[in-house]
């Protein structure tokens, strides 16, 4: 009764602080964005987070990160759009919904994927953030008893299950980790002052800026490889009815929609879970379960809809837990979180729950009214979205490349940083070429300072035993568990097993 | 020796570079020791762990092909190493690194337009020119190159499209960035400005 009253309290805070003139224009200006770049195709959530954090400097915190994490989740709900109506994905996590959501548009029913598209986005988004409340405290006091040994522990957990629950070679990506993390050593040492890979380069010594990595490696990168590809959509844009679900049709999704929550929300608190590997799961599951599916999956299932989308949205809610408690991030957008929190003077952690209660609990209740807002900005003014699909890449991108030059440049107001982004842009590319996934490189880069801080106390703690992190039992655990998802990850009938699942596109 | 799989050759041999090159970078920093680590010591073991992944992943990239070639065109790799070279040497050697880098920056896009790769080149190029001529020719002048240049990437550019979104897109930025977010950028091109970047350094 206790706890239940303290989260009431904390809460109410939380909706105090949201209900805000400011912060609801700030969480309705996120989700009106999100949903544009989940709309568009060829523009993910980590370049547009990544364009727009120079935007939110003079924001009070509160609102800068109310409206970061509407662009998130406002992405997850924009890409179904997509996906349904012109079977591109607008977002990487909707391309489960292409298989059933486009098939449904063509046989005239693109009203109904894109109601039970937004109702379960609704429905998931709204037990995310409950998920996200009631268990963010008892981690985040878990979290104080953690020591630098602990932490260190926990990051390679981290980075890690990162790279085993994402798709593609493990040790290309474990490659690409250690990468990040050396680039993220750029620059000068905290502790003795030395500048490290700077060249002699004054602006090198304050480190290589996160932007410029997300932004080369993710948005231009992505931008050129569009450019390259043949445009060819099929549009189902000229008119959009039946919104309103048949009560036949409600009946038939609703249980997706439960299991879809679940694994959701049970996938985004994982290190590397999150919105993609949600929707995947659920999208298996829906069609494991239940015989002769009419129609079959693939040809038009309301549940192939309802799942994968009502997942990937809890799973995008419930990826901000680890942020927020341990102060870990678990997947590339969160990486980026972790950076605009920086940006603001916040270190990430269980202390901030503390030591900011307003900004914590603020932020999880603007998700609720941003999932509320979501809702109105999807099913009646899908008319808008789709005339904005109409919009060719031709003209989108040079606007989209202007906004990123702007971005970069206005970070510190100089021209090395938009050269040092083109560089890695070239890199992006290169890691496109060779197979190499950029997302655990950025989960690095952000990750590699704390971690050799962390590393450097604990062998400090220890006079140089590096034993330490096997004799305190909490981080030996997490060691453990890591490399057990090694293990495990590469005995040969899981590998083939992961392979499948990946390709199954 | 035959190559199976390039893709993983190539991303083999890029981790052997950097791991080797962080390693090596490292050994001139103070390593400390176990309990008093200094500067060197995680990027040293960083650098030697990347590199030796690298060449795990190289051997098992080589063998007989079964079938299934990944081509991989040769000329990113030449392109990409030739930029990394160019303006990581030129800043090294060079007395003003931030020249060299633009300089490199600007060579490995031209680069990499004459072997091939004219989309990456156009937009990257294009990046770098707004980049570096920001302060100088204003946001106008700039953004209007920005979507000049790399309209050129797209086969499917129209002439009429462009010249629109030149003309919204400039006014977008003054309007947003300049008066909107106030952010401190010139709009129109500063001739002050223009002539310290282009009279050489020894006057300052």
């Amino acid at each position: 009764m206790d706890a239940y009253n303290t989260l009431a309290a904390n809460l109410s805070l939380g909706f105090a602080t949201a209900f805000t003139l400011q912060n609801l224009i700030y969480c309705f200006v996120g989700c009106l964005l999100g949903t544009l770049i989940g709309v568009l195709p060829g523009i993910g959530p980590i370049a547009t987070i990544a364009m727009l954090l120079p935007a939110t400097y003079a924001l009070p915190p509160v609102a800068a990160l109310i409206m970061l994490a509407g662009i998130y989740y406002g992405a997850q709900y924009g890409g179904s759009t997509t996906a349904i109506l012109v079977n591109l994905p607008g977002e990487s996590s909707s391309v489960v919904t292409m298989l059933d959501g486009y098939q449904m548009a063509r046989k005239g029913r693109a009203g109904a994927a894109l109601s039970v598209a937004a109702i379960g986005s609704f429905m998931a988004g709204c037990f995310g953030t409950l998920i996200l409340a009631a268990f963010a405290a008892p981690l985040a006091e878990l979290a104080f008893k953690f020591g630098p040994a602990e932490y260190f522990s926990l990051m390679v957990l981290g980075l890690i299950g990162a790279v085993v629950l994402a798709s593609g070679s493990l040790v290309k990506a474990i490659g690409m980790i250690i990468l990040g993390l050396l680039l993220g050593l750029v620059g000068t040492d905290v502790n003795t002052g030395v500048s490290r890979f700077a060249f002699g380069i004054p602006e090198l010594s304050d480190g290589i800026g996160f932007i410029s990595v997300a932004m080369g490696v993710f948005g231009f990168a992505e931008i050129i490889s569009n450019v390259d590809m043949k445009e060819h959509r099929e549009t189902f844009t000229n008119k959009v009815e039946g919104l309103i679900l048949s009560w036949k049709d409600f009946k038939e999704s609703f249980p997706a929609i439960v299991r879809g929550t679940g694994i959701g929300s049970l996938l985004g608190i994982l290190p590397g879970g999150g919105a993609l590997l949600a929707s995947f799961a659920s999208y298996t599951i829906e069609k494991k379960i239940g015989k002769n599916p009419q129609p079959p999956f693939g040809q038009g299932n309301i549940r192939g809809v309802a799942g994968p989308e009502s997942a990937n949205n809890a799973g995008a809610q419930t990826s901000f837990i680890p942020l927020l408690t341990l102060g870990i991030p678990p997947n590339a957008v969160m990486a980026l979180m972790v950076g605009a929190m920086t940006i603001h003077n916040i270190q990430p952690g269980p202390q901030v729950m503390t030591s900011n209660p307003a900004l914590f609990w603020g932020m999880i209740a603007s998700m609720w009214i941003g999932n509320l807002m979501l809702v109105i900005l999807n099913l009646p003014l899908i008319g808008m979205w789709v005339q904005l699909l109409k919009v060719p890449y031709r003209v989108l991108y040079p606007a989209i490349l202007m906004f990123c030059c702007i971005g970069v440049f206005s970070v510190n107001n100089n021209s090395f940083d938009v050269l040092i982004t083109v560089l890695f842009g070239v890199l992006g590319i290169v890691f496109l070429k060779f197979g190499c996934e950029a997302a655990p490189l950025l989960l690095g880069f952000i990750l590699g300072p704390m971690m050799e801080e962390n590393l450097r106390r604990a062998m400090l703690l220890s006079r140089g035993d590096p034993t330490v992190f096997l004799t305190r039992p909490l981080s030996l655990v997490m060691l453990l568990m890591a490399l057990a998802m090694v293990v495990i990850i590469s005995l040969p009938q899981i590998a083939k097993k992961r392979e499948e699942t990946f390709v199954e596109e | 020796m035959k190559i199976k799989n390039y893709q993983d050759f190539y991303a083999g041999l890029m981790f052997i570079i950097f791991g080797g090159l962080a390693a090596w970078l490292s050994t001139s920093y103070n390593m400390g020791t176990g309990a008093r680590m200094g500067p060197g010591y995680f990027p040293f073991w960083l650098g030697a762990i990347l590199a030796g992944l690298g060449v795990i992943i190289l051997i098992k990239a080589l063998g007989v092909n079964d079938g299934k070639e990944h081509p991989v065109s040769l000329k990113s790799l030449v392109v990409f190493i030739a930029i990394m070279v160019f303006s990581l040497g030129a800043g090294l050697v060079g007395a003003s690194p931030n020249a060299s880098l633009a300089i490199g920056t600007i060579a490995g896009c031209v680069l990499a337009y004459f072997i091939g790769l004219q989309s990456m080149a156009l937009i990257l190029g294009a990046v770098a020119v707004f980049g570096l001529m920001l302060k100088g020719l204003g946001l106008v002048v700039c953004v209007t190159l920005l979507v000049i240049i790399s309209s050129l990437a797209s086969h499917e550019m129209k002439r009429r499209e462009m010249v629109i979104s030149v003309v919204l897109l400039s006014a977008m930025a003054v309007g947003v960035f300049v008066y909107g977010l106030k952010l401190q950028m010139p709009t129109w091109p500063d001739t002050e400005e223009l002539g310290r970047m282009f009279v050489p350094a020894v006057k300052r």
